[in-house]
């Protein structure tokens, strides 16, 4: 099992998209969630999401395994930014 | 504001702390001819240097967070850090029979000066 | 690519190649035992250098940046010393006097005090003045002199400022494309550096230790010593550097709670930021409030001369208000507290704490931090010198790469490929033409004509002429000798900015010295300074070949590895 060339953009496409729809639903979701204003919590989530795009880069290239990284980062992220956004709206 | 006593003692304290750790490690004790270790004053050397390196760097903390208040204390701590660090690093690679004197003369002159700043 | 042929290269025997830290393979699937931290490892060389030379663009402009005032000031000679100790008051309304001139009917007047090296002269500031009731433009800004009220007349120049704003906007570019480059080189930089920490077996044991004239071993040691040695700082200066753009790069979390649109994001953001008791304009007139009461209990709570700025909105309609903004000198999270008055009766409206909310805090925190406005001298410098270290880290990385492979290349007796030259001659191109260009910037602020058009325009196309013409030189030549032949041009560019001062400004070394002007002592002896390191450096270089070409020369010629017991553990 080489590290053939489609892999290893699949791999980075995983790291830098994924990764990014990672950290920016945690961060909607954050934003949702956390017990302060809404623009307080948007703000945190912000801060953070930082932290979650690296974790989900470094992640990516210990699990090496494409089709496990992208269900691994979108499954998380579309469940997170639609939770997020179903508790914003209650609280709108 | 900020006294000259304090920046002084942080940096004495920080370099003689940082030097003391350097020469726990038998590598470095050895190179900069500290003494001719044996296994067995190694084993007093090290912790001994060890204790001493942390104290030193944790009273200058001490010294710099009373002097500046936490947040451009631990600032200053860690900028006075990376300095005397890679000036602990020039020596042992360049000068390494230089580095016991000038460590062991932070030692005893960053604890009188510690006394300074708290009298004064 | 050569990515994967170097992965099967050692893929054999993770463990046997224990002492390769940055080593630039990845094994096919991870055996349990050594696969992450080679996997660790891989990442750690292709984010390092995927952006390397970005990387060292941000982190060497942004360096320079801790003194941008400072080179503001060298930048335009024929201002006076700083004006710090002016009266606050009678400054105030000195600035009054020159908006009412410059910029009637505005809907924001800005005032800025000479509050301190950040801010060496008083200024002003307006946006939407009517040019049909004599604004001399719609928005605009000026320095002006608290002793006479003249606005001050300089050579034009993008001066400190421009230098510094190039670290996060690159200059040419477009908003847009400068975000997204320096977002993603800074994620990067974040990845290298927690996979430089994990891959990084001792990172205290090592601390101390620099094996110099080993070739590729010196080369990885220098860079242990430059990342380790200023970790807390590179830590910091990256997370701060993405938190401070952090609405730009991920746009996406305020927008799911407030909304897409401008107006959405506004509301965020004076819901988060902008003090209580803002109002918009009645548009009924009314006469500002005088300044002087106002000035006098701002001084009475934070002492005298800590005002840093008044920021007046709606000046001369019944909704005025006036924000008073304390100096930012005391602490390390940016902002200071900040008073609202009524513009019209002068009563004190709010008191605002410096953080509103924790999450404004924590930002604050970080955002002080990456500025270090709050920094008096001493600390100033070691901002400046941990971002020097910071520069170091990531050109001894380049290079490490590059030397590395060389090695490995010559072992085999084969030519080395494409990447490896394009790295080298990108390397020296970068690591040293980068500097040749600042001085090339600095040089063009003094030799171009004063009054030419275009001036602060054409000092920074000349920059990156200069930097363009170190690239093409390093293509042309052989790598060795186009670092000596750099490194030397460099020192001679740094070295003999006092000179060229002298000649051309009537405020050369001698002078400042004797008149106590610090700045530009400052300037000079630190241009010096840094043309004498480059100039030795060169002259090193030039010595010893093998310091960049290969590691194999230089550990035949280098002393025995038996004089340093427990290098090897």
């Amino acid at each position: 099992m080489g590290l053939t060339g489609r892999r290893l953009a699949s791999l980075v496409a995983a790291a830098l998209v994924g990764g990014y729809a990672l950290a920016t639903a945690v961060g909607i979701f954050l934003g949702g969630i956390l017990p302060m204003s809404r623009g307080e919590a948007a703000l945190v989530g912000n801060l953070l999401s930082f932290a979650v795009y690296a974790g989900a880069v470094i992640w990516t290239f210990v699990v090496r395994r494409p089709v496990k990284v992208w269900l691994g980062l979108m499954i998380p992220a579309c469940t997170l930014v639609t939770g997020g956004l179903l508790l914003t709206g209650r609280a709108g | 504001m900020v006294s000259m006593l304090s920046s002084l003692t942080e940096w004495v304290l920080g370099f003689g702390g940082m030097g003391s750790l350097c020469l726990s490690m038998k590598s470095h004790a050895m190179k900069s001819h500290a003494r001719q270790i044996g296994n067995l004053n190694y084993r007093i050397w090290r912790p001994g240097q060890k204790w001493m390196g942390w104290s030193l760097l944790a009273l200058s903390i001490a010294i710099v967070v009373s002097a500046r208040g936490w947040g451009p204390g631990l600032v200053s701590f860690f900028g006075m850090l990376s300095a005397v660090t890679l000036l602990v690093i020039a020596l042992i690679t360049y000068r390494p029979r230089w580095l016991v004197p000038a460590s062991l003369a932070c030692v005893a002159v960053g604890p009188i000066l510690t006394g300074f700043y708290v009298l004064f | 690519m050569t990515r994967t042929s170097v992965g099967k290269g050692l893929g054999g025997s993770p463990k046997a190649d224990g002492s390769s830290k940055a080593d630039g393979s990845l094994k096919a699937d991870g055996s349990p035992a050594g696969g992450f931290r080679q996997a660790m490892s891989w990442l750690h060389t292709w984010v390092g250098l995927t952006l390397g030379w970005v990387l060292f663009f941000i982190f060497l402009t942004g360096t320079v940046g801790y003194f941008d005032t400072e080179i503001d000031r060298w930048m335009q000679p024929e201002l006076p010393q700083a004006q710090t100790g002016l009266n606050s008051t009678d400054t105030a309304q000195v600035l009054l006097d020159r908006l009412r001139v410059e910029a009637p009917g505005a809907d924001r007047w800005f005032l800025t005090l000479p509050a301190g090296r950040h801010q060496p002269y008083p200024g002003i500031f307006w946006q939407g003045a009517s040019t049909k009731a004599g604004a001399s433009a719609a928005s605009g800004e000026l320095q002006v002199n608290g002793n006479t009220g003249e606005p001050f007349s300089a050579r034009d120049t993008g001066g400190g400022q421009l230098l510094y704003q190039m670290h996060w906007r690159l200059h040419y570019l477009s908003r847009t494309q400068a975000d997204i480059i320096v977002g993603f080189a800074t994620m990067f930089m974040l990845v290298a550096l927690i996979t430089g920490i994990i891959i990084h077996k001792k990172i205290f044991r090592d601390l101390f230790t620099f094996r110099p004239g080993k070739g590729q071993r010196s080369w990885l040691d220098a860079h242990n010593v430059l990342s380790v040695v200023a970790l807390p700082f590179h830590l910091m200066i990256t997370y701060s550097g993405l938190i401070f753009m952090g609405f730009s790069y991920m746009p996406l979390i305020v927008a799911a709670h407030y909304g897409v649109d401008d107006e959405a994001r506004q509301q965020f953001i004076s819901e988060v930021f902008d003090p209580p008791g803002l109002v918009d304009s009645a548009r009924e007139p009314a006469p500002l409030v005088p300044l002087g009461h106002l000035i006098a209990a701002a001084e009475d709570r934070w002492g005298e001369n800590r005002v840093r700025s008044i920021d007046i909105r709606h000046p001369g309609d019944s909704n005025a208000r006036i924000i008073f903004y304390e100096n930012i000198e005391r602490r390390v999270a940016s902002g200071g507290e900040r008073l609202i008055f009524d513009g019209v009766s002068g009563e004190l409206l709010h008191q605002v704490p410096p953080a509103t909310s924790a999450a404004k805090g924590a930002r604050d925190l970080f955002v002080g931090l990456h500025e270090g406005l709050f920094a008096p001298p001493v600390l100033r410098w070691l901002f400046f010198f941990s971002g020097l270290l910071g520069s170091g880290m990531i050109a001894t990385g380049l290079v490490l790469w590059a030397v590395k492979r060389r090695q490995r290349m010559e072992k085999k007796h084969s030519l080395p490929h494409l990447g490896l030259r394009l790295v080298e001659k990108l390397n020296v191109g970068t690591v040293v033409g980068l500097p040749i260009g600042i001085a090339a910037y600095f040089w063009a602020n003094r030799l171009l004509p004063v009054a030419s058009v275009g001036r602060a325009d054409w000092e920074v196309h000349l920059m990156f002429l200069a930097w363009l013409m170190v690239l093409i030189h390093a293509a042309c030549r052989p790598n060795h000798r186009a670092w000596v032949e750099q490194l030397a041009i460099a020192g001679l560019a740094f070295g003999l900015l006092p000179l060229l001062n002298l000649l051309t400004t009537d405020r050369g070394l001698w002078h400042s010295l004797v008149a106590n002007d610090w700045v530009f002592v400052g300037f000079d002896l630190t241009v010096l300074i840094v043309g004498l390191m480059l100039g030795w450096t060169a002259w090193r270089v030039w010595q010893k070949r093998s310091l960049i070409d290969t590691g194999e020369i230089s550990i035949k010629q280098g002393r025995s590895a038996q004089e340093l017991p427990g290098g090897q553990s």
